[in-house]
């Protein structure tokens, strides 16, 4: 292609079609790296309950013996329960496929309402389609009141 | 602009840049006739690019255990922001990615180009395309949902039609006799690690292959 002669038959000046093509690829470019760029930046900032510390808590004064009390922490159901005095906390997801389980107090176990799986008052497994037992839960108790962090 | 000019200029001048550049990609000529069914393969792999990155977003808060998937994958979903869009770009992206490769495929039969000298193109297309399905049958158990668990069953299930071995290869498949927590730390392994990097080593020789014999040229 021969430039000169192109620039004398064109009415505009040679440089702006060449100009135009280059601002819109350019654009293009910079509206796609956009469209890429905040959404994956904001995926990396922290979530709202972990920038919170979230944190949950349980007064022991409402914990009556053979009793559950269940909270949410980090996105997870948490079941608070005392036995023989004793205070434990479990995840309340079943370890088959995830359902939330539920307590029993007068048999003291934990049932899950999905596939039948029984879980002792210390999280063992006894029936059901699992062997795993549910993930007990750390917490710290400080003036009378159960805090998981 | 001008210090990317400049930083670019110095670059070029140590290791001659322009020329790797035009023979690769400015100036690389394909035969006029392809039309739009010659862009399949190529999107197959921007599809499967886009997998490998979202999919390492996802790792940063997926937890491979029983107890902790689906909760992992419930906070991705609701918890994180953009988490949603970056998870369902992921689930639709290897559907799409699938299609892709069956649409790259249709048209290598049709235009009969799987002939001599490209026989080989063929066969590690094939390859490819069994990685990408197990690949996304094994990402299918991941959020271990009811819908996983029994895709998966079904799913190993499968090769026990196989005489003699059939049942050995589902025991093996499944780390045992039904889907557990073994099952999940196997598909894990498998999804993001043993089959990506199957699929990079097959792709790097179809793309070679394809290189050698240049791109073929319908009549
Ligand atoms: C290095 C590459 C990849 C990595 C690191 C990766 C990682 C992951 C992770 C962490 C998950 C679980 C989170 C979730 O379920 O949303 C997942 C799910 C999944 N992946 Fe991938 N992946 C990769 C490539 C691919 C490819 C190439 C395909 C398909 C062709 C694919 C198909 C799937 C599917 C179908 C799911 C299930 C999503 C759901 O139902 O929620 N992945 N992947
Ligand atoms: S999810 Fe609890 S028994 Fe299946």
């Amino acid at each position: 292609m021969n430039n000169a002669s192109h620039a004398q038959d064109s009415s505009s000046k040679p440089s702006d079609r060449r100009r135009f093509c280059k601002m819109a690829i350019g654009g293009m470019a910079v509206a796609s790296a956009g469209m890429v760029g905040y959404p994956v930046t904001t995926f990396l900032k922290l979530p709202k309950s972990m920038s919170q510390q979230g944190s949950m808590e349980v007064p022991l004064a409402d914990l009556a013996e053979g009793t559950a009390i269940w909270g949410e922490h980090l996105g997870r159901q948490i079941a608070v329960i005392k036995v023989d005095g004793q205070v434990r906390a479990f995840n309340g997801a079943c370890p088959h496929l995830g359902c939330v389980v539920q307590w029993e107090g007068a048999t003291r176990t934990f049932k899950c309402p999905c596939h039948g799986a029984v879980f002792s008052d210390n999280g063992k497994p006894v029936a059901g389609p699992v062997n795993a037992p549910l993930e007990s839960v750390p917490f710290q108790i400080q003036d009378d009141v159960l805090r998981i962090t | 602009m001008r210090v990317l000019r400049s930083i670019y200029q110095g670059l070029d001048d140590r290791y001659q840049l322009t020329p790797l550049i035009e023979k690769n990609v400015t100036r690389k000529w394909v035969p006029r006739t392809l039309g739009w069914s010659a862009c399949f393969g190529g999107l197959a792999l921007l599809v499967f690019l886009i997998q490998v990155f979202t999919g390492i977003l996802l790792l940063i808060y997926y937890k491979p255990d029983p107890g902790r998937a689906w909760d992992s994958v419930t906070f991705i979903k609701s918890n994180v922001p953009m988490g949603w869009l970056i998870q369902r770009v992921h689930v639709v992206g290897a559907n799409v990615m699938i299609a892709l490769v069956l649409m790259h495929m249709a048209r290598i039969a049709y235009f009969k180009i799987y002939r001599s000298p490209r026989e080989l193109h063929w066969v590690s297309g094939v390859v490819l395309l069994s990685l990408t399905v197990f690949l996304a049958f094994t990402g299918y158990l991941l959020p271990w949902t009811n819908l996983s668990y029994w895709g998966a069953s079904v799913g190993t299930e499968i090769p026990g039609a196989i005489p003699f071995v059939g049942e050995h290869v589902v025991t093996w498949a499944r780390r045992g006799p039904g889907i557990s927590g073994e099952t999940l730390g196997f598909f894990f392994a498998m999804h993001i690690w043993v089959l990506p990097a199957g699929l990079v080593i097959f792709m790097a020789m179809h793309f070679a292959m394809i290189r050698r014999t240049g791109i073929s040229r319908p009549l």
